[in-house]
C-alpha cells in the first residue's frame, strides 16, 4: 500500500488542489488580468513539487531503481526523475507564459491546464498499471487539447486543437485496445504481472501478443513524434500558443518515452523480440525525416516541430541500443 | 660478441672505413691533381681540353650550367604537383565535391524534403491513412 507521503500522491496533491483552486479563484475575484498573480501561484506550486521530489530522494525514501509493484503506482527513483524533468518543463512553460498570458484572457483556467496536464505527465511515469497508466494518459492528455486550442478566436489554432484531439483520440483508443489484448491474455493490468504472463505466454498467443507491443508502440509513439506516427506534430506545433507547443515538445513528449521503457521495452524483453532493430528502425526513420522535412521548412513552428521529431529518435536510438553495451548508451546519451 | 678483425689502418686512424676513406682520398687526389694542372701548373689549357672533343664539351656543358638540375626540381616540385592538383580540382573536387556532392546532396536533399512535406498534407484523413499503415508496419518489423 502506497504511503500518504509518497512523492506521486503529495506531488497530485499540490499540484490538483492548486489546478482546481486557480479557476475557482479567479471566479471569486471576479477579475480577468491579474495574470502575475495565477502566474506565482502556479510557479509557486511547482517548485514546492519539485522541492518534494528533492526532498524524497535526498531522504532516500524513493525506490533506487525501476520497480514493478502490486498498487497501480510507485514510487521509484525512475518516476521521480522523468517527475523532476517534466516538473522543470511545466515550471519553465509557466514561467514563459507570464508575458504571453498578458495580452490573453482566462490566465486561471490557463495556467491551472498547465497543472493538471502536468500531473498526468508524472503520473504516467510513476504508473505500474496500465489501467492508471491510461488514466494518466489522458490526464495529460484532455488539458493539453484544451491548451492547444487556447486562442479559441484563432483558426489555426483551432485547427491545432482538432487535429492533436482527433489524433489523440485515436492513439488513446489503440493504447486501450493494446491493454485489452495484454489483459486478454495475462488476466492483468498490472505492468509486473503482464510481463510475467508474457514471459510463461503460450507460442500460440505470440501474435497476439506482438500485436499488443505494437500497439503500445503506435500509441505511445503519437504522443512521442515518432514516424510514422507524427504527422499531427507540425500542424499541431504551429497553431498551437507557444508556450504550449514547448510543453508538448519537452514534456508530453518524454511522458510518452517513460510509457514506453515501462512497457514496451521491458515487455519486448520477455517477449524475446528482437526489439533493438524495431526501436533501431523506427529512431532512424524519425531522425532521417525529422531532419529532412526541417531543413527546407520556411515556418519557424514547424520548423522546430520536426526537429523535436527528429530529437525524438535520438532519444530512440539510446534505446534502441542500450542492450548492446552500456558504453555505447552512455555515449549517445552524451551526444543527444 | 665476436672479436673485431684487425684494421689496415693506423692506430689514431682506428674507427674509420678504409673504403670510405680511400674513394675520399682518391677523389681529392683526382680534384687536386686535375686543379693543378690545369689552373696552377697551367701545364694544358682546359679550353682547348674541352673544345677538343664532343664528349668532353657535352661533359662540360652539363657540369657547367647544370639545367637538369633546374629541370628535375621543375618537372618534380612544380610540373608534377600543378597537374596532380589540376587532376585533382578537374576531377574531383570540381566534379565530385562541387557537382556530386555539394549540388548533389543538396538536390537530393531538397528533393527529399519536397517528397517528406509533400506527404504533409494538412488532410487528417491521410494522417490517419499513414497512422494506420504505420502500426501495421510496427507490426511487420517486429516480426523480422
Amino acid at each position: 500500500m502506497l504511503e500518504i507521503t509518497s512523492t506521486p500522491l503529495v506531488i497530485m496533491a499540490i499540484l490538483g488542489t492548486v489546478g482546481i483552486l486557480l479557476p475557482i479563484i479567479s471566479i471569486v475575484r471576479k477579475e480577468k488580468g491579474s495574470n502575475s498573480f495565477y502566474a506565482v501561484i502556479a510557479f509557486a506550486a511547482l517548485i514546492v513539487s519539485m522541492g518534494y521530489v528533492g526532498y524524497q530522494f535526498l531522504n532516500e525514501n524513493v525506490a533506487p531503481a525501476a520497480l514493478f509493484s502490486e498498487d497501480v503506482i510507485v514510487d521509484d527513483a525512475f518516476g521521480g526523475l522523468f517527475a523532476i524533468a517534466m516538473l522543470v518543463v511545466a515550471l519553465f512553460t509557466t514561467v514563459g507564459s507570464f508575458n504571453y498570458m498578458r495580452k490573453h484572457n482566462s490566465p486561471a483556467v490557463y495556467y491551472s491546464l498547465i497543472l493538471l496536464a502536468t500531473i498526468g505527465m508524472v503520473l504516467v511515469a510513476y504508473s505500474t498499471d496500465l489501467v492508471m497508466l491510461f488514466v494518466a494518459w489522458e490526464l495529460m492528455s484532455i488539458p493539453t487539447y484544451v491548451l492547444v486550442g487556447f486562442m479559441k478566436r484563432n483558426p489555426s489554432s483551432n485547427e491545432a486543437a482538432l487535429k492533436y484531439f482527433l489524433f489523440g483520440a485515436l492513439s488513446s483508443a489503440i493504447i486501450v485496445y493494446g491493454i485489452s489484448i495484454s489483459y486478454g491474455l495475462t488476466g492483468s493490468t498490472n505492468i509486473g504481472e503482464v510481463i510475467q504472463g508474457y514471459s510463461t505466454l503460450d507460442p500460440s498467443l505470440f501474435p497476439l501478443a506482438l500485436l499488443s507491443v505494437g500497439m503500445f508502440i503506435a500509441g505511445f509513439g503519437f504522443k512521442m513524434g515518432l514516424v510514422p506516427f507524427h504527422q499531427w506534430l507540425p500542424d499541431t506545433y504551429e497553431g498551437a500558443p507557444p508556450p504550449i507547443t514547448a510543453l508538448l515538445a519537452a514534456a508530453t513528449k518524454k511522458a510518452g518515452f517513460a510509457a514506453t521503457i515501462r512497457i514496451v521495452v521491458l515487455g519486448m524483453v520477455v517477449l524475446h523480440l528482437d526489439w533493438t532493430l524495431a526501436l533501431g528502425v523506427i529512431a532512424v526513420m524519425t531522425m532521417t525525416i525529422g531532419n529532412i522535412a526541417a531543413i527546407m521548412q520556411k515556418n519557424l513552428a514547424r520548423m522546430l516541430a520536426y526537429s523535436s521529431i527528429a530529437h525524438a529518435g535520438y532519444i530512440l536510438i539510446g534505446l534502441a541500443v542500450a542492450p548492446h553495451t552500456s558504453l555505447v548508451y552512455k555515449v549517445l546519451c552524451i551526444i543527444f | 660478441m665476436l672479436p673485431s678483425e684487425p684494421s689496415i689502418l693506423p692506430e689514431f686512424l682506428q674507427g674509420l672505413n678504409p673504403v670510405a676513406l680511400g674513394s675520399s682520398l682518391i677523389a681529392f687526389a683526382i680534384g687536386a691533381g686535375l686543379g693543378y694542372i690545369f689552373y696552377i701548373g697551367r701545364w694544358v689549357d682546359p679550353v682547348k681540353v674541352v673544345n677538343s672533343n664532343i664528349v668532353f664539351y657535352s661533359f662540360h656543358k652539363l657540369l657547367l650550367n647544370r639545367w637538369y638540375l633546374n629541370a628535375m626540381v621543375y618537372w618534380c616540385f612544380v610540373a608534377a604537383p600543378l597537374w596532380l592538383a589540376r587532376g585533382v580540382f578537374r576531377y574531383f573536387e570540381r566534379t565530385a565535391i562541387d557537382y556530386g556532392m555539394n549540388d548533389g546532396f543538396q538536390k537530393a536533399i531538397g528533393w527529399s524534403a519536397k517528397v517528406v512535406q509533400g506527404t504533409q498534407t494538412g488532410v487528417s484523413q491521410s494522417y490517419l491513412f499513414v497512422f494506420g499503415a504505420g502500426l501495421l508496419f510496427v507490426v511487420l518489423i517486429l516480426l523480422i
